[in-house]
């Protein structure tokens, strides 16, 4: 059996057959026994009552002839006759399936150069630098990662990058990757054995799928 | 508990010949739908010249975009939320929170047609109406339009929530706090 205080919200839609069935009946089988929410029921018809006669029904004589006399007196263009709406609707309809499919079309073209064209700028210098240093391309990732960390070093610091291959040979930094193009390299090479560890700065990356790895080292202040 | 939009046969031949242009065809929705678009006006501005105004305003209004309504809701409803609109407006323009208070209101009825035979039961009537709509001005516009909609002219919550364009939720809740508040103004004005 429900409270009182959980059927309080649900008398005044009862009273508007605006709650659904089950409530309906929770709400009927309540105030069936309690007296208090069937007193509120009643007043509230007594006041919908009451306001229903207590609203002033203006008098509307002559009310839609004064509408249609205003309408004709502004000279309103008549609304359009269905037949030429169909008309507009059919050519206004093309215009706009073209507008909406060009233009979503040009979206995607813009797109697609976005995303595409770095992607086909750095495959290009993947190949490139394939063909000039093998070594390079195995690198490439890393060596982006040295030129981003470059980027933050403060311009005093200039960087001496130091590739290093299991088979020893040196790796000269080409003209393929731009961002390499900012570093000063050893020409001849420098195994990592062989470099000063003091230094506090040094950072070192690897990747051993490749048999590669990239140091960079700051250059020390005077 | 949605509903439909109500469209009986007659009517959507009504609406179709007044797209194309036929006076006749709008003249006969206004005279179906004069009434209540009154009605709605005045739950707003609670004035009843405003109101009829109003309602002239919303048939122009609706001859204007006839073509632009679509079968979405019904024709009543979307009248119904133009006039709801304008007089929405009108209030906010004339800063008319409240219309008819105190010797305002005094005036104004007695402009009312004097009862006929002035018995008591048509005086004790008349001072009756006069504080329920003392109450009403109690009210703010907001639950005075929301409980006028509903026990006046009629509409379903989910046609006071399209015309006031509210939630479904804040009208029941709207309701509900206009139902007691003027429950305790008119107990407080027996009192006195």
């Amino acid at each position: 059996m429900a409270r009182c205080e959980d059927i309080e919200l649900l008398l005044g839609p009862f009273e508007d057959h605006e709650l659904e069935p089950h409530e309906m009946q929770e709400v009927a089988r309540h105030t069936g026994t309690c007296s208090a929410c069937e007193g509120v029921l009643a007043d509230y018809r007594t006041m919908a009552a009451a306001l229903r006669g207590a609203q002033k029904i203006p008098n509307l004589e002559g009310f839609a002839s004064g509408v249609m006399a205003r309408i004709q007196s502004m000279e309103l263009p008549a609304p359009v006759p269905e037949t030429k709406r169909h008309w507009y609707d059919s050519v206004s309809g093309w215009f706009a399936n073209t507008i909406m499919m060009g233009g979503l079309a040009a979206a995607v073209a813009v797109a697609t150069a976005i995303v595409i064209t770095p992607e086909i700028a750095k495959f290009l210098h993947i190949r490139q630098a394939h063909a000039q240093h093998p070594q390079m391309v195995a690198s490439n990732s890393l060596q982006t990662s040295v030129a981003r960390q470059h980027a933050t070093l403060p311009t005093s610091h200039s960087v001496v990058a130091n590739v290093a291959n299991d088979d020893h040979s040196p790796v000269q930094p080409g003209n393929t990757a731009s961002q390499m193009a900012e570093f000063n390299y050893d020409d001849a090479g420098t195994e990592i054995s062989s470099l000063n560890s003091d230094s506090p700065s040094v950072a070192v990356w690897t990747a051993p799928e490749n048999k590669t790895t990239v140091v960079w080292v700051p250059d020390q202040q005077p | 508990m949605s509903k439909e939009p109500r469209h009986d046969a007659d009517e959507t031949e009504i609406l179709r010949r007044a797209r194309a242009g036929d006076s006749q065809a709008f003249n006969l929705l206004v005279e179906r739908y004069q009434r209540r678009v009154v009605g709605v006006a005045q739950a707003v501005v609670h004035n009843p010249d405003d109101a009829i105004e109003l309602a002239q305003e919303t048939f122009v209004r609706a001859y204007e975009n006839l073509t632009k309504f679509e079968s979405r809701s019904s024709f009543s409803t979307w009248l119904y939320r133009i006039a709801a609109n304008l007089a929405i407006d009108f209030r906010r323009r004339e800063g008319r929170h409240t219309v008819l208070r105190g010797e305002e209101a005094e005036t104004e009825l007695d402009r009312l047609p004097s009862p006929q035979g002035n018995s008591f039961q048509e005086t004790a009537r008349g001072e009756l109406n006069k504080r329920i709509n003392d109450a009403l001005d109690e009210l703010t516009a907001e639950h005075r339009a929301v409980i006028l909609l509903r026990e006046v002219e009629g509409l379903s919550y989910d046609e006071i929530s399209e015309v006031l364009q509210c939630p479904r939720g804040t009208v029941m809740s709207r309701l509900h706090y206009a139902r007691n508040r003027l429950k305790t103004i008119l107990k407080d004005l027996e009192s006195e």
